[in-house]
């Protein structure tokens, strides 16, 4: 595996991200899992509302025990899912290790990065479980009190617990959905339940861009790498990302007015 | 049918696309816009289906002004989009839809036709393309070369008078091209299309056996012409860039060609 050094060792990761996220989309496909898979099998129709329902419990439970009780359930059918002989082409991920690998980087920065402010007492009051500093007296600036003691609270933890959880729950759900269902019947899925026309069709627009583009990003990637030769100068670097990121923009602008003109020579509009 | 006067067109107010463009296609015309890269043969069919508006010069169908004004009328919008149909370079812009069935309906259910109506004229355009099979799959896992014909039957639905065919062969493998000349050829004689193709294939052009206008690099009108006439005037076509000339050896020997890597493939020999 190639290394790059400091920033350019990111920048390798997150281009694989990338990468794996085109893959994940574009796995749950046709050839990937035979039919009678324990999932794959399930009707889409039945996998969209159970992912449904789990979405809108998580986001409604604020207990930290059945949050993490969900993540449990949810770990055994990856398990499961996992060990089913019924998988035409193995994606990696499928071992329980690779996805929870997958899965918590983004739970790490969308939920316990953002949240972990509001184990704060600034932010949440309680009853102090640690200590982080005393100051002189108790100050107010602005709408904010900030106490003499600043630490994390028993409530903060649990607020960051409940949040980390819930991202946690939310992604999982997420992936095991994609990972086992092809982006068409999710579609399906979602007509058969009246999903506006319009929603939709804005979905599959989005789904479409997102695996063009992560194309897009995984050539920039092989691209780099083919050329790489042991050297990686900071300024070099930041000048391909730089570029990379223009290249992209300019893309993005080009691909979406020429998807407009197509659906207006084609006659959008007029019903 | 289709008459161009006076067209010029500058990209960001001053980049010029196309400079002073006057020509008129007939009913039932074989049509080819010809030049380099960069020479406007895409902005002038884009201006041709009404989807870019040039700040000078005039088009007109049937002899009705085609303008951002005139555009605005709903009812000739809609007789506008019925006969002129554009097929871009790029099939993944133009292919928006959940699968091949919903890409083939969308053009006719715009134009105010039933579903059944519309379901009817893609099932005959799915026998005359041969892509019956594709018919519940979703556009973007397609091939290059299946994604073209699907992308050529969303606009034949539409059963449009005059086709505008952007680099209809770029990207594709040789079989695919030949079925896709047969195709056009067959729109043409059979179907009584009038066609116009964008190209620097000059192969194509010699096999579409149409009228032809040469771009310049410098945008304007170099000739119009018939296709043979054209293709045999080797300084015309050095001129504008779509031929060169390759000095080579082989063995002892000196070579040069006018090379357009197809047929004006000649050697003078030179010591």
């Amino acid at each position: 595996m190639i290394r790059w050094r400091g920033s350019s060792d990111f920048i390798d990761r997150t281009l694989r991200s990338v990468v794996w996220i085109k893959e994940l989309m574009t796995m749950g496909g046709e050839g990937t899992f035979s039919h009678n898979h324990f999932l794959r099998g399930l009707r889409p129709e039945l996998k969209v509302f159970t992912a449904f329902v789990i979405l809108v419990s998580i986001s409604l439970i604020h207990e930290v025990k059945i949050q993490c009780l969900i993540s449990l359930g949810l770990f055994l059918i990856i398990l499961v899912s996992g060990l089913s002989g019924e998988v035409t082409v193995r994606p990696p991920w499928l071992n329980p290790l690779r996805f929870y690998r997958r899965v918590l980087p983004l739970t790490l920065f969308f939920g316990l990065f953002l949240s972990l402010p509001a184990s704060i007492n600034l932010f949440v009051k309680g009853e102090l479980a640690i200590r982080l500093l005393r100051l002189d007296s108790p100050k107010d600036f602005w709408i904010y009190h900030i106490p003499q003691e600043i630490g994390i609270t028993y409530e903060g933890l649990n607020l960051t617990a409940l949040l980390t959880l819930r991202v946690f729950n939310a992604i999982t759900t997420t992936f095991l959905l994609i990972t086992y269902t092809p982006f068409e019947e999710i579609i399906k899925a979602l007509k058969r339940f009246r999903i506006p026309e319009t929603f939709l069709m804005i979905l599959l627009l989005s789904y479409r861009y997102i695996i063009l583009f992560a194309r897009v990003v995984e050539d920039f990637y092989l691209a780099k790498r083919a050329r790489y030769m042991g050297r990686s100068d900071r300024d070099i670097i930041e000048n391909w990302v730089a570029g990379r990121m223009h290249l992209l923009f300019r893309k993005t602008k080009h691909l979406s007015e020429e998807m407009n003109s197509a659906m207006k020579a084609r006659g959008m509009g007029l019903r | 049918m289709l008459r161009l006067e006076n067209i010029s067109y500058t990209y960001e107010g001053n980049i010029p696309a196309l400079v002073d463009i006057s020509l008129e296609i007939k009913p039932f015309e074989r049509f080819a816009i010809i030049g380099a890269n960069g020479s406007g043969k895409s902005t002038l069919l884009k201006i041709m289906a009404g989807l870019l508006y040039p700040p000078s010069g005039r088009v007109f169908l049937n002899g009705k002004e085609v303008s951002e004004r005139t555009l605005k009328d709903r009812d000739f919008l809609k007789v506008f989009r019925s006969t002129v149909g554009f097929l871009f370079q790029d099939p993944d812009v133009q292919l928006f839809s959940e699968t091949v069935l919903d890409e083939l309906i969308y053009g006719p259910l715009q134009l105010g036709l039933t579903k059944d109506e519309a379901i009817y004229r893609a099932e005959q355009v799915m026998d005359l393309l041969e892509i019956k099979a594709l018919r519940d799959r979703p556009p973007y896992r397609l091939s290059g070369g299946e994604k073209k014909r699907v992308a050529i039957g969303s606009v034949l639905t539409m059963n449009p008078e005059i086709l505008l065919l952007d680099e209809p062969t770029s990207g594709l493998d040789p079989r695919s091209q030949c079925s896709l000349i047969e195709l056009i050829l067959y729109l043409s004689s059979e179907a009584k299309k009038t066609i116009v193709i964008a190209t620097h294939d000059l192969s194509l052009v010699d096999e579409f056996g149409a009228r032809v206008a040469v771009l310049s690099e410098d945008h304007r009108i170099e000739r119009i012409g018939e296709a043979g006439e054209i293709l045999s005037d080797e300084r015309l076509l050095l001129k504008v860039n779509l031929i060169h000339e390759h000095l080579h050896y082989h063995g002892e020997r000196l070579h040069r060609h006018l090379h357009s890597h197809c047929f004006l493939h000649r050697h003078e020999e030179k010591q």
